[in-house]
Parts: structure tokens; C-alpha cells; sequence
């Protein structure tokens, strides 16, 4: 056998080695050669690309986006798109020491060999993991050291709403979704390199590129106060704002149908269908919510191809639904019917996402899952109706309780309720009434089923997690709280679940609030904030995302390092005409549609009706797609409404 | 041919007939450990179309048992697994054996014949993940005594040598010397005890090799002078030694100290108690 022919059938050889894949935890997080993964001939490539998640192996491997873009970008003969993702704390200290470079799965190649080094960014806690991408790459860590032989970094992802933060260590920031200008960029890039272009040239180029931001192409300034004056491009050809790209026909668009299968156990490790993007709740904390509009579905028909296949090449035995609000999805009983068919007689488990109660959601759930072991799921965000208004969250607590009353008569008994602390206009009624809301769903249980049907007690489980304003949501101009009174509420909530009457039924779980006071400084941070991560990440800041590792005090640290104070990004009083620095972005959602949002929120306190009821004037309009060209179900409200 | 056991079926959800499949598990894939190896085990044969039973419950899995479990980081061109699967039995069928399959909804006539060995191989090949290669597909009995987990005794082992083991020893005198041995005493500290073990009797032969006939995969540039060890000892729950205790014995036992990362173990085949390899507990069908 020649060795091509054995590289073949056993795969690329691992870039690290024996010696030290057998002494690192999970060695098979870094060897690649998973199922479906794909392997070109590189003598044959235009351009390659490392998509990275930096994160651990078995969080990235599960984000849909990736394997999106991987199958997009590979579908094309000239670019071979690879994967990275951080090494765990035991490899990368090996790494550092002894100078080995991080590398790409497929080829087991240095990062470095790529033209593109892509980061998705899913969470501002991954930002000190970027760094150690690029330091272990052996790319500086500014854009503006960089040469010619190092990979054009670029961000993308949902943190790329607010890109300032972490603006120096980038070269390109694409502000949308991969399906659109990826291949432009590409076509850029090899047309580009084969003129023999330098790296400024290329950048300037892709600048111009709708969605593509290059932050060194533009210049900050500064008022007095440490609010932004001004905001503008370099170069005259530059545009002053980015346009957020969106796909508006989802059925044509790439997907996964032979999903890379890893090894090892995923977060997510399944089958994952993305029924529809966007939604139409327009919860006003939510910037999902806001910055994936407007809601587009896929249609039935493509869903059960890309089941079938998806299934038979990757021989998973799992299949989910992935959304933002699945039961908004509207043929979902058509296609849960559709799964249920044709895969259960396979031995497929179907795992629901959560999904509004009722008595078609109980139905299809008594069938995928056990009863006796199954929760159901409520997210009422808030413990009062006041407050539930105030955030637009169109739950009621009726609502709540039908469910809860279904659910009970149909045997289940174990309740989940996730609340939110510390959001606008929050007071101690609110905070107790995530107490009495639980109280009630005991109460309801024990009032309403016989005692001789009844298969165990209730069993309610309270979460509670503190409220991060994000860029673009209507809770942009929110202050936020003091990392003590975080605390002081959430010991509020769980005095008063101790004053109930059936306390022992109620559990309480609560988020420790270390790392919100960070996420708040990054979600909503500035230019400046990029010394504090960075010299957080030389203190030693890793895996922020993570509890076990993260370190309050190193941030702490690194805070006065840069000179930065973090109340500025959190609890200071944002005024309605303040510059923010994401304001350069045109995410499609206007200002003045998230500040009239913001008003009837802190001011009023009225909801306002979901996309399908009636238009709320967001600005999704103007791209003509998805629910926004619905056909409108009887005497629904008026289109443009409000503007 | 069918297996030499004409056997009584097991209880609600076993198949029909028992397929052992005798597999390469090479390359990178040896650093993927045994669970999560099950699992890729199982995508592979539910990729392949093959008809395997599954358990019952929110959770099914594929009734599946590997022989022995391959430690991280080890090779095997003689891996061992056995599937059920549900197709037609062409033997007469008891009463009683017609009445349980009723009972577990299967209907012998109604279920497709059994493809050939070659046709599952080849499904199981066109499915496989890099590095694992089916060579051998066969039909063994279906009681739990005749699974390749409980029969499993010994393993035969090829055990390549760092160029750092060692490097200025005689081998062959070295291994001749401890193969004559009456005993090798080793002492075992586990958990709940402490004791002096003869492993001399778990080791049926044991023998030094150089270039000549090296496996091809062993590419390491710390194995450029091709040594190796044969080693055929016990293997399995019955008795157990690990190939790499031998490594260590020689190295002690000539002066040196042993670090586990001088050997690459690849494990050649399994056997049962007469020393033949599993798959001649079957026949191809």
C-alpha cells in the first residue's frame, strides 16, 4: 500500500504527537478525519479558509452556522474550508511551551498556511479565547502588525453587532448572514492573490463589499464625557454605514445534509434542522430576537429531504428542531407528524425544542419521551404581568396555568420556570412574584388533580439569570445593576420561595453573576475596551465562558491596567441621542424603531403585537422577505404602522 | 453455511441471527476511546442499511458487544464485534421459538433474507469512518455463551519499539531470556488489594522481531529501526495482561527504566480458549 492510499484509509496524520496526544485529556478532540468531514487536495485549492469556534471542540462541533458556512464554502472547487477551535487549558500550555502551532483539523496543518482565519463569535465571553486562536496561529495579535503571510482575520456572529470591543485584533468583520457575500469575498480574495495584491489592498477592497466592515479603515473620536463624537470611514469609496446581508430565500440556501460527525460526544450531538430564522415575538430584551429579522421559514417539503438525509449519512440517532420560537413554526404539526412517521420505526429519537404547552405540543411529547422523566418548560422571563409587558414577553399567566393544568392531567409532574433578574423597571413585587407564580402552579396541581390520578408530587424547578443589554435590542439604552444588588436579588427570590406554602416542592437555581458585569462591558463596549481584554488574556483570562475558569479578579486587574472603569458600559445612564459605537451598523431593525420600543417599555409599559398580528414598523420591511410579505390573516393590523 | 450453534432466541427485542465482524480500528481513530468508538460503531451500522435489533424504550440502542475493548491510543487489525440483526432464519423453527417471535412482533417468513457476508461487508465499508475496515463478516450461534465477549482468551499483540528502548540491548537474547523464565512474578496494587502475581502462565509465546515484516502504518520517526515484540498472552474478563506490563518487564529487567511511550501497540487478533481467532466460530453466509 503506497502512502497516499494509507493516508486515505486511516486519514491525515495528527499534527501532534504520539507522546503528546496520549498525555492530553480527550485526545480525539484534535486528530479531524470525523465522517463527512472534507479533505482536498491543497495543490488544487485558490483559497483557504479556517473557520473557527473558540471554544472546546465539543461546544464548537455542535453551532450549526459553522457547518454551514463549511459546506457553503466547500462547495466551491477553488476554497477548502477547515475547522478550528481552541485547545483545551492542558494542550495549550503544551502548545505555548513548546512552540507548536495550532492547526486546522482536516490537514492537520498550521492555521497560518490559511488565507482566512474566520472566528464566529456566538458569546462576548470567547473574546480572551480569540486571542490565544491568534497567539497560538503565531498571528500577531493586532491587525495592524500583521504581514503579508498571515491569514486575513475575519469575525462573524452575533457579537459582530457590537464589533468595537474587539475592532484591533480583526481585520474584517462581516455583519450578516454566510449565505450572502461569502462568495464574493472569496472571488475577492482569489482574484486578489493572483494579481499578486498586497494585504492593505485586499482589505480596502473587501471593504467595500456590502457587510463587510474593516475597523482599521475607520477612525473613532471621543467627546469629553467618553461618549462617541464621531464615527467615520478613511476613504471617501468606504461606505459610513454597514448593511447587515441577509438571505431572504432560506429553501435554496446551503445546508448540512452530510453533517460532519464527531467522535467524540457533542453538546449538541444530532441531527439539528433549523426550521426558520428570525422571529416574531419581539421579546425587547432579546437581541436574537432583534438582529435575525424578519422571521423566514423553510418550507416542509425541504425540511423532510434534509431529514432524510441529513439522518442516513450521518447515522445519528438523534434528531432536534432548532428555532428561536419553534411552535411559531407554521407547519409544525405537518412536520413533527412527518418525523414521528418516518423515523421513530428507525429508532430515532426525536428531541423537542421547547415548545409553547398545549394540548398538540403534550400530545407529540407523550409520544417522543418518557413522561415520568420529562419536565416541561416554561420561560415567563419575569414573575409579574407589569413586568412581562415591559419586556414584551406574550405570555400570560393564564396561559401558564392552562398549560401547567394539561400537563398535570396528562401526567406530568416536573415544572421548569426560567426567570430573568435585573431587567428595566425590575422592583421587589416583581422578584416576589416568581415566588408566587410557582406557588401557584403547586397549588393548581394539588386543587385540580384527584388525588387518586395523581403520579407523584409537583416538582418546580426555578431558574433565574441576570439581564445583559445587547446592542440593537430595545433594552440598548438599559442600565444595568451593581454586581451586589445582583445578588441581594437573587437571595429576594429565594426568601420568598421560603415563605411559600409549598416550599419543599419549589427548587431555586440561580446563575452566579460574575461574569455578567463582564458581559455587559462587552456587549456594549467601545474601542477602548480592547486593552482590557487584552490584558486580561496576558493575566491569564481563558475559557471566560466557562465557571470553573473564570477569574473576576484578573478582570478586575486588567481593568485598571487599561484604565478603564466598567460602570461607564453598565450602569451609567445612557440619554436618548448618545452616539453608541454600534451605531455605524444598519442591522435592518431602525433606532427609531427600538427607542419607541424603549419608550413603551419604561414609560408606558404596552406590549406590542407580534409580526403575524400586526406590523410594528421595525424597518425589516425594506427587505421585502419572510413573514414581512405574508400573506396577513384576517383584519390583522396594518403594515408600516407606526413609522 | 450457517454457525455451527442451532441456538433458542433471547428475550423480546434480540434478533433473529448474530453477525460477528472481525475489523481494523488504525490511524488517528486509535485515540478515540472505547465508548465513544461504540457510537461511531453504531452510526456506522445504521449508515450501512444493515437490519440491526434494537433495544427497546425512549433510548434505543443497537443490541451490539465488542469482543474486548482496545485501550486509547492502541491499534487492531483484529478487532471483534457482534451485531444482531433481524432477517429470515432458513432453519426450521421449534414452537416454542414461533411462539417468542410472535410475541416480539417478528414474523420469520416476512423478514428478508440475510445479504451475503461479501454484500455486508461491502455496506459496512461504504459507510465506515477513516481507519476502521471490515475484513471479515461471519454467522455465529445466538446464546449469550457463545458471544465473542465471553469466549475471548487470548490476544496476540505486536508491540514496535521506540529506537529508545533499549537501543543497545540484544533483544532476541533478551526476550529468549525472560520467555525462560518458570515464573515472572508482578505485583498488582488495585483498589481493594495488594498481591504478588505469576503472570508467567497468562503469556503463551513471546518473540523478537526487526524491519522485515513491519506493519506498514507505523510511521512515527522515533520507530525508525522497526523492532518489535510478538506477544500472545491472555486477554479478555477471564484473565488480563496488558501487553505494555511486558515491555516494561524487559526493560527493568535489562537496567532501564520503561516510559509507556516507547511501544505502539497494535493487537493482531483474538482468540478463544483452543487458540483459534473468533472468527472461526462462525462460518460466511
Amino acid at each position: 500500500m503506497s502512502r497516499r492510499d494509507e493516508a486515505v484509509r486511516t486519514g491525515a496524520a495528527p499534527a501532534l504527537p504520539d507522546r503528546i496526544l496520549s498525555q492530553v485529556e480527550k485526545p480525539a478532540r484534535y486528530i479531524g478525519n470525523e465522517l463527512n468531514s472534507v479533505v482536498k487536495d491543497k495543490d488544487r485549492i485558490s483559497v483557504r479558509f479556517a473557520m473557527c469556534f473558540p471554544d472546546v471542540y465539543e461546544i464548537g462541533m455542535s453551532h450549526l452556522g459553522i457547518q454551514i458556512i463549511y459546506e457553503q464554502l466547500n462547495r466551491r472547487p477553488d476554497t477548502w474550508c477547515e475547522r478550528v477551535y481552541s485547545p483545551w487549558p492542558d494542550l495549550a500550555g503544551i502548545m505555548l511551551k513548546e512552540g507548536i502551532p495550532l492547526f486546522m483539523l482536516e490537514s492537520q496543518e498550521p492555521v497560518r498556511e490559511a488565507d482566512f482565519l474566520g472566528i464566529t463569535l456566538q458569546y462576548e465571553l470567547c473574546y480572551t479565547n480569540v486571542l490565544q486562536i491568534l497567539e497560538l496561529s503565531g498571528i500577531p495579535l493586532h491587525a495592524d502588525e500583521r504581514g503579508e503571510e498571515d491569514p486575513v482575520v475575519m469575525g462573524g456572529g452575533p457579537c459582530t453587532y457590537n464589533p468595537e470591543p474587539i475592532a484591533p485584533f480583526f481585520d474584517l468583520f462581516y455583519i450578516g448572514e454566510s449565505e450572502t457575500v461569502m462568495d464574493e469575498l472569496m472571488d475577492l480574495r482569489k482574484a486578489m492573490k493572483e494579481e499578486g495584491r498586497t494585504r492593505a489592498e485586499f482589505l480596502h477592497e473587501a471593504g467595500k463589499i456590502p457587510g463587510i466592515y474593516a475597523p482599521s479603515l475607520y477612525r473613532v473620536s471621543y467627546q469629553e464625557d467618553g461618549t462617541i463624537a464621531s464615527f467615520e470611514p478613511l476613504y471617501e469609496d468606504l461606505p459610513e454605514t454597514i448593511s447587515r446581508q441577509i438571505a431572504p430565500d432560506l429553501e435554496h440556501a446551503p445546508y448540512p445534509e452530510h453533517p460532519v460527525v464527531p467522535y467524540i460526544r457533542a453538546t449538541q450531538d444530532r441531527v439539528v434542522l433549523e426550521i426558520q430564522r428570525g422571529c416574531i415575538r419581539g421579546c425587547r430584551f432579546c437581541q436574537a430576537g432583534m438582529i435575525y429579522r424578519p422571521l423566514r421559514e423553510r418550507p416542509l417539503e425541504v425540511l423532510e429531504r434534509y431529514a432524510d438525509e441529513m439522518l442516513s449519512s450521518s447515522g445519528y440517532e438523534e434528531i432536534s428542531l432548532s428555532s428561536l420560537s419553534s411552535s411559531d413554526y407554521s407547519r409544525l404539526p405537518e412536520l413533527l407528524t412527518y418525523l414521528i412517521d418516518h423515523f421513530q420505526s428507525d429508532h430515532v429519537n426525536i428531541s423537542l425544542p421547547s415548545l409553547r404547552i398545549d394540548n398538540f405540543s403534550l400530545d407529540v411529547m407523550s409520544k417522543v419521551q418518557d413522561i415520568r422523566k420529562s419536565s416541561l418548560t416554561f420561560a415567563p422571563e419575569a414573575g409579574t404581568q407589569r413586568l412581562r409587558d415591559v419586556i414584551n414577553k406574550g405570555i400570560t399567566e393564564e396561559e401558564i396555568m392552562t398549560g401547567a393544568l394539561e400537563a398535570f392531567r396528562g401526567g406530568w409532574t416536573k415544572v421548569k420556570l426560567y426567570f430573568m433578574l435585573g431587567l428595566p423597571t425590575e422592583t421587589d413585587e416583581d422578584r416576589k412574584g416568581i415566588a408566587h407564580l410557582a406557588q401557584s402552579i403547586c397549588e393548581l396541581f394539588y386543587d385540580e388533580i384527584p388525588k387518586e390520578t395523581r403520579s407523584g408530587a409537583p416538582d418546580i424547578t426555578v431558574s433565574t439569570s441576570f439581564f445583559v443589554p445587547k446592542p440593537f435590542t430595545p433594552f440598548q439604552w438599559a442600565r444595568m445593576q451593581t454586581p451586589s444588588d445582583y445578588v441581594t436579588d437573587a437571595h429576594t427570590v429565594r426568601d420568598e420561595i421560603r415563605q411559600m406554602k409549598n416550599q419543599k416542592r419549589i427548587h431555586y437555581k440561580w446563575h452566579e453573576p460574575n461574569g455578567t458585569e463582564l458581559e455587559g462591558v462587552l456587549a456594549r463596549g467601545d474601542r477602548r475596551v480592547a486593552a482590557v481584554i487584552e490584558a486580561a488574556y496576558r493575566r491569564g483570562a481563558i475559557f471566560d465562558s466557562w465557571s470553573d475558569f473564570f477569574r473576576y479578579d484578573l478582570w478586575q486587574a486588567a481593568y485598571e491596567d487599561a484604565g478603564v472603569d466598567p460602570a461607564f458600559y453598565t450602569t451609567r445612564k445612557r440619554s436618548e441621542n448618545e452616539i453608541f459605537p454600534w451605531d455605524f451598523i444598519d442591522a435592518g431593525v431602525t433606532k427609531a424603531f427600538l427607542l419607541r420600543e424603549w419608550k413603551k417599555a419604561t414609560e408606558e409599559g404596552t406590549i406590542t403585537p407580534n409580526c403575524r398580528e400586526a406590523c410594528s414598523g421595525c424597518g425589516m420591511l425594506a427587505y421585502g422577505c419572510g413573514v414581512c410579505t405574508e400573506p396577513k390573516k384576517h383584519g390583522a393590523g396594518k403594515r408600516g404602522q407606526g413609522q | 453455511m450457517y454457525g455451527a450453534e442451532k441456538t433458542r432466541r433471547g428475550k423480546a427485542g434480540a434478533g433473529t441471527v448474530r453477525i460477528r465482524v472481525r475489523f481494523e480500528k488504525t490511524g488517528p481513530i486509535r485515540y478515540v476511546g472505547h465508548l465513544d468508538f461504540m457510537r461511531t460503531f453504531q452510526k456506522i451500522i445504521r449508515r450501512s442499511g444493515l437490519d440491526a435489533v434494537y433495544t427497546s424504550g425512549f433510548n434505543p440502542h443497537i443490541l451490539l458487544s465488542f469482543a474486548d475493548p482496545l485501550g486509547v491510543g492502541q491499534e487492531s487489525v483484529g478487532e471483534y464485534a457482534d451485531i444482531e440483526v433481524a432477517y429470515r432464519d432458513p432453519f426450521p423453527m421449534s414452537e416454542q421459538e414461533l411462539y417468542r417471535m410472535k410475541d416480539i412482533g417478528l414474523d420469520n417468513d416476512a423478514l428478508p433474507d440475510p445479504p451475503s457476508s461479501k454484500a455486508v461487508l461491502h455496506a459496512l465499508n461504504a459507510s465506515s469512518a477513516p481507519g476502521v475496515f471490515f475484513r471479515d463478516a461471519v454467522r455465529v450461534g445466538l446464546i449469550r455463551s457463545s458471544k465473542a465477549m465471553s469466549i475471548v482468551r487470548y490476544a496476540s499483540w505486536k508491540i514496535h519499539l521506540a529506537d529508545s528502548f533499549l537501543p543497545d540491548a540484544d533483544l532476541h537474547a533478551a526476550v529468549l531470556e525472560l520467555a525462560e523464565q518458570p515464573s515472572i512474578i508482578v505485583h498488582k496494587v488495585t483498589k481493594k488489594s495488594e498481591k504478588d502475581v505469576d503472570i508467567r502462565p497468562q503469556i503463551l509465546s513471546l518473540k523478537a522481531g526487526d524491519a522485515a515484516d513491519r506493519l506498514p502504518f507505523v510511521q512515527d520517526p522515533g520507530f525508525s529501526r522497526g523492532r518489535y515484540l510478538t506477544l500472545m498472552c491472555a486477554s479478555g474478563s477471564f484473565e488480563n495482561l496488558k501487553p505494555q506490563v511486558i515491555a516494561g518487564i524487559l526493560a527493568e529487567k535489562n537496567g532501564a527504566p520503561f516510559d509507556e511511550r516507547s511501544v505502539r501497540l497494535i493487537r493482531t487478533d483474538l482468540y478463544d480458549a483452543d487458540q483459534r481467532p473468533l472468527i472461526m466460530a462462525g462460518g460466511a453466509f
